[in-house]
Order: C-alpha cells, then sequence, then structure tokens
C-alpha cells in the first residue's frame, strides 16, 4: 500500500471510530473540513506512526502543520523517503 | 485496606454496586444479587486521559455483565483521575495503582485470582503488572496501546491543535486533565508491549477493531513464551473509543468476552458473601471529604458528595453531566470543582444522569439509550434536591457546563427549590423551535426566576457558540438581562467551550466559588430540619467538628 493510500485508509478508519461523517478527499481539501476535528487528527497521527513507523509532525523541530490534505499526505511521502536513505 | 460499603442499591436487576477504596483510589464492585461468586475476581484498568472517558460507560456495563457471570468485578480509578485523590500522574504510579486493586480484590471473601481486564494504556500497564503478578490468571485487552511513542505523539498532538493554548513553562503536556511532564511523557514513549513478558499458560485475550501490525508482533512474541492468546477483531470495540457525546448507541455485544472468560477461566463458585462495613466517608483530602450516594426512586442514580473537610455548611452545589462525560466531568473539571467549593466551605453533589455515567436507567434496560439533550433530567435534579434536602441542606444552587447548563436550567425553572442557578457555556435555551421574543421560553424562565428571587449567573466564553442564542433572546452579549433582578451575565476572553486548559478551569471555578458565597443563605443551622448533628448549641453555619472523631480516611 502507497504511502498516499494509507494515509487514506487511516483517515476512513478514524472518522468511522469516532463517528465522522468523512468529506470527499481531495489534495486542495483543508485538513479541517475533512470531517475530522483535532481529536480526531491526533489519533491519525498516532496510528500512521503505528502503522508507518513514521511521526514526521510532532518533533520539536517541525512547527508548521499542513492545512490541507495533500499538504499532509507529502509530510509522510518526505518523512518515507528520509527514511529510505 | 479495602474499605467496602453496604450496598446501596441494585445497579443492574441482578447486580449490586458497592462503592469501594483503597490507598485513596475510588472503585465500585459490582457484585451480583444472589447465587454464587467464582473465586477469580476481575480487576478492570480503564483508560488514561480521554480513554478513562470514553470508556466508562462501556467498561460499567461489562462489569455488570461479567457481575450476572459470577465474576465480582473492581472498577477503579487511577490516583488523580476520577474520583480518586490526587496523585501523581506517572508510569510508576498507575502501575502501583494496579497492584493495590489487585490487593484490594484478592482481599475480598474467598478470592484467589485476579483477571486483569484494560483499555488502552490501562490494558498495557495490565499485562506490565500481569508480568509481576503471579495471581493474575487471565488478561482482557481491550484495544490496547502497543507502542507508548504512538500515544505519546497522541496526547502531543491533542495539546498542540487544542484551542487557546498557553505552553506550560515546563514543557509539560497538559490534556484531559493530566498534566505529564517531558520526561514521563518520555517513558510512555518508551513502552512498547513487545517486550512485556507474560507467563506461560497464561490466557489472553485481545480485542480490538481492526488487525494492526503491532499487535500481531505482541501476540507472536508471547505465544513464543507459552501465553495462550486469542484476539477477537470485533467492531464492539469501537464502543470504547467512541466519543461520549454518542451515548444514545446502544450498548455493545460483550457476550463473546464473558464467554472467553468463562471458558478459560471458569468460576469456582463460592457463596455471595456479605459486604464488610465501610467508614462513614470515602475519601477525604485537603480540606474536603467525599461519600458516594445512591439515590432516586429507583436507587438508580448515583452522585459523589463532596463537604468540607471540617465544619458544616448550609449549601449545596448540584450538578450533572457535560454531554456524555461521566459525573468527574471534561478534563475531571466536576471534582476540580467540587474540592474547591469544598475548600470554600460549600458542598457539593456531581451526579451522573440516568443512563450516564454510574447511573442506570430507571427501568434496569441495560440496552435503554439516552441522549445529551433530547431527555429531559427535571425528574434527576428532583431527585438530587430531594437527597439534598434530607441531608439538611438549605441552600440549593444548581450549575452546569455546556448540555448540563441546559438541563440545570430546565429544572431551576420548574423547581422552585431552587435557590441558585450557575450556566456555563450554555448552548441554548431550549430545544424547542420558537422565535425569540416576550412569549418565549428564555423570557419567560428569567422572568420566573427573577419572580422567585433565584440568583442566576451565566458564563459564556468569548465566542462561544452560545452566544448566539443568548443574543436572539437577550440582545448583543445578554444586555436586556439586566431588566431581570438577580440574573447576571458575563463573558470571560480567557476560556473556551469545554475548559481545556487548567487555567480556565481555575479561572471558572474561582467564578463559581465568588458567584456562590454571593447568595444569600439561612443564618442558623438549627433551622435546618434534618440537620445531621446536635445542633442545640450551633450558633451559625460556621460549626467546626473533628474530622478525625468520625473516622475518616
Amino acid at each position: 500500500m502507497s504511502i498516499r493510500d494509507e494515509v487514506i485508509a487511516q483517515m476512513q478508519r478514524v472518522a468511522k471510530q469516532q463517528s465522522k461523517r468523512l468529506a470527499p478527499l481531495t489534495d486542495e481539501t483543508p485538513l479541517l473540513e475533512t470531517g475530522l476535528d483535532s481529536l480526531c487528527l491526533a489519533i491519525l497521527v498516532a496510528s500512521l506512526d503505528d502503522e508507518l513507523g513514521l511521526d514526521p509532525l510532532s518533533s520539536e523541530t517541525n512547527t508548521h502543520f499542513p492545512s490541507t490534505v495533500g499538504e499532509f499526505i507529502a509530510v509522510y511521502e518526505a518523512a518515507a523517503a528520509d527514511a529510505d536513505v | 485496606m479495602i474499605f467496602v460499603s453496604e450496598p446501596l442499591a441494585k445497579h443492574h436487576p441482578e447486580v449490586q454496586l458497592r462503592p469501594t477504596t483503597f490507598q485513596g483510589c475510588f472503585a465500585q464492585l459490582h457484585v451480583p444479587v444472589s447465587g454464587t461468586v467464582s473465586d477469580a475476581v476481575v480487576v478492570m484498568c480503564p483508560g488514561i486521559g480521554r480513554d478513562g472517558s470514553t470508556g466508562h460507560r462501556p467498561l460499567r456495563f461489562l462489569a455488570d455483565q461479567l457481575a450476572l457471570a459470577g465474576y465480582r468485578t473492581l472498577r477503579f480509578n487511577y490516583r488523580g483521575t476520577g474520583d480518586s485523590c490526587d496523585g501523581d500522574a506517572t508510569l510508576a504510579a498507575w502501575q502501583q495503582n494496579v497492584h493495590d486493586a489487585i490487593d484490594a480484590a484478592l482481599a475480598l471473601d474467598g478470592a484467589r485470582r485476579v483477571v486483569l481486564a484494560g483499555l488502552r494504556l490501562g490494558a498495557t500497564l495490565a499485562a506490565m503488572v500481569a508480568a509481576e503478578q503471579d495471581a493474575v490468571a487471565a488478561l482482557i485487552l481491550i484495544e490496547p496501546v502497543v507502542r507508548g511513542r504512538s500515544f505519546a505523539t497522541q496526547l502531543r498532538m491533542e495539546e498542540r491543535l487544542a484551542t487557546k493554548s498557553e505552553a506550560d513553562a515546563e514543557g509539560a503536556v497538559r490534556v484531559h486533565g493530566l498534566q505529564l511532564p517531558p520526561e514521563e511523557l518520555a517513558h510512555i514513549a518508551l513502552l512498547d508491549l513487545l517486550t512485556v513478558d507474560s507467563d506461560a499458560n497464561r490466557q489472553i485475550l485481545v480485542l480490538t477493531t481492526q488487525h494492526s501490525e503491532p499487535m500481531r508482533q505482541a501476540q507472536s512474541a508471547w505465544q513464543r513464551q507459552g501465553a495462550k492468546v486469542t484476539q477477537l477483531v470485533d467492531e464492539s470495540a469501537l464502543a470504547f473509543l467512541r466519543p461520549t457525546h454518542l451515548a444514545d448507541e446502544p450498548f455493545p455485544n460483550l457476550c463473546p468476552v464473558v464467554g472467553w472468560l468463562s471458558e478459560t477461566c471458569p468460576a469456582r463458585p463460592l457463596p455471595v458473601p456479605e459486604p464488610v462495613p465501610r467508614h462513614r466517608f470515602d475519601l477525604a483530602g485537603p480540606g474536603w471529604r467525599e461519600t458516594a450516594r445512591m439515590f432516586g426512586p429507583a436507587g438508580n442514580l448515583f452522585g459523589m458528595l463532596c463537604e468540607p473537610a471540617v465544619g458544616l455548611c448550609n449549601r449545596i452545589l448540584i450538578f450533572g453531566n457535560t454531554g456524555g462525560d461521566p459525573h468527574e466531568g471534561f478534563a475531571r473539571f466536576g471534582v476540580e470543582l467540587a474540592r474547591h467549593l469544598a475548600r470554600h466551605g460549600i458542598a457539593s453533589l456531581r451526579m451522573d444522569f440516568a443512563g450516564l455515567g454510574d447511573s442506570i436507567d430507571a427501568s434496569y434496560d441495560a440496552n435503554a439509550v439516552t441522549h445529551t439533550f433530547m431527555i429531559d433530567r427535571r425528574a434527576d435534579f428532583a431527585a438530587a434536591i430531594d437527597l439534598a434536602e434530607s441531608l439538611g441542606f438549605r441552600s440549593i444552587a444548581l450549575h452546569g457546563l455546556c448540555s448540563g447548563a441546559y438541563h440545570a436550567l430546565q429544572s431551576a425553572a420548574a423547581d422552585a427549590r431552587v435557590a441558585a442557578l450557575l450556566c456555563v457555556n450554555l448552548p441554548l435555551f431550549t430545544i424547542r423551535y420558537e422565535k425569540a421574543g416576550p412569549a418565549s421560553f428564555a423570557r419567560r424562565s428569567m422572568e420566573t426566576l427573577s419572580a422567585r428571587g433565584v440568583r442566576c449567573g451565566f458564563i459564556f466564553a468569548d465566542g462561544d457558540g452560545g452566544l448566539v442564542s443568548l443574543e436572539q433572546n437577550f440582545g448583543s452579549s445578554g444586555k436586556d438581562l439586566a431588566a431581570y433582578a438577580g440574573i447576571e451575565c458575563a463573558i470571560m476572553p480567557d476560556i473556551d467551550h469545554d475548559l481545556t486548559r487548567p487555567e480556565m478551569r481555575r479561572r471558572v471555578a474561582d467564578r463559581i466559588a465568588d458567584f456562590l458565597a454571593a447568595v444569600p443563605t439561612p443564618t442558623a443551622l438549627a433551622d435546618r430540619p434534618n440537620f445531621r448533628g446536635d445542633t442545640a448549641k450551633v450558633p451559625d453555619a460556621r460549626l467546626h467538628r473533628n474530622l478525625a472523631t468520625e473516622g475518616a480516611l
């Protein structure tokens, strides 16, 4: 499964767990308009850490939180690429 | 040492709920009414933080189901959580609490074995403690935290994404009433279930919503050590994780969990033992003492009475749930408020509405659903006021946050015994559709309360959604409320809707204490018809009594 597919799958799983209605997702969809609230996003980041072994967003050096779905996926794709190097 | 109360009331038609304390921890012991019990006692290790709230209702339901199957079940709060005394928020402290709970369980008549059932980080703690305890016969792990790193990540992200954050000077993460310093968060991040040993032949049930690679690896590791691991991937586990305001969903089917325990850890039957008499007060701390109460016409309602540690007071604040959170409140605000008020000489009763927290629907229908707004809570408040009056309190105030404020308003408007009302972040005055105007419920209720001389306070966070309803009915910032005697409104710029941060909760608690201090109260305790104690020589409400003589903990 690609990083993109894993992120989308986890978004769907968290939405179901927290009984949220997930909006149609495109790269341009703002994260806070996906239907996921801040708790969901926190659970999502934790789930991706479990599934991918990647935690690019909670590091102290990362002060910018992505604002769209596309940016969010890109952060994880970049972290995966760094991990492969 | 464990102190168990007399059975207060039937919690389920066939199960009694016995409030219990040990080592500063508050617990509820679920015991079948009749028949036999097993020599194996289930100890439930709740989740930490938000998981503690989301799991409360389904764990209570699971505890009833286990008791019905003959397993006495002890649900407890770690120190510093729920109704327990304050304590350190550290892994070491939480593990010690689990050890203490096991000791308490084994102190019950005929108890020989323990089953640890844990949720999320509570499941991880259960597995860690089980590795050090021979008495643990089986483990039930519900959606366990396999890697502490991801749990720590979640806590950090929640704090980071929270609104109106004020960074802690020490760098601590402060979410859901927890305050975790960086070094403790680092300890949590190092947790790894793969490294937790399991005794050979130990029975382990893992209940999860989905398969995951980390969980698969942990199971393999335990199986290599000889443990017998069963994984149940079932959507019933979702019930333990859902937001608490979704309390209108039916209870999950947990029969497979109970069935698994009955097969793998069969009961060795004993007669249901008689309870041990308890001390009068369940818990006490600096300036406060608390007693669990079950009340209401059917004895189905639960509340925690908090009183000043010394002295007697004749005023009490009664408040119910916020949304679907149990009576301790979001981020434990209910507990913090109650103990803060006690230190200011004011008693309180924090209660669960029927169907929420530790109160069940009066019909004893385990599948009865509840709803944040749609169910009329006036009967629940009336029962709480009956209890307060029976205890001799003469000045009764109601309070609530969000939906709790909504129900407090409805009750205060309907019950002439209420002397004061304080609503925080009231989302709306009525759920019925009606136009604002002189005939609206909002206007009529204010007229009623003002005419009765009820002192009312409305506090809103700046920008709160409830300001829309306030403005519709009483103008911008509620300016029209000034026309009603005894009714005031304040908009606080430094709080949010949920009172997310500790400093927000402190500000509101101070505000509530100041508000209540200004409410006129009856002057002479001797006037109290049901006053507890000898009032003959009591000149005023500042009577002092030595708690030690009452055997408080």
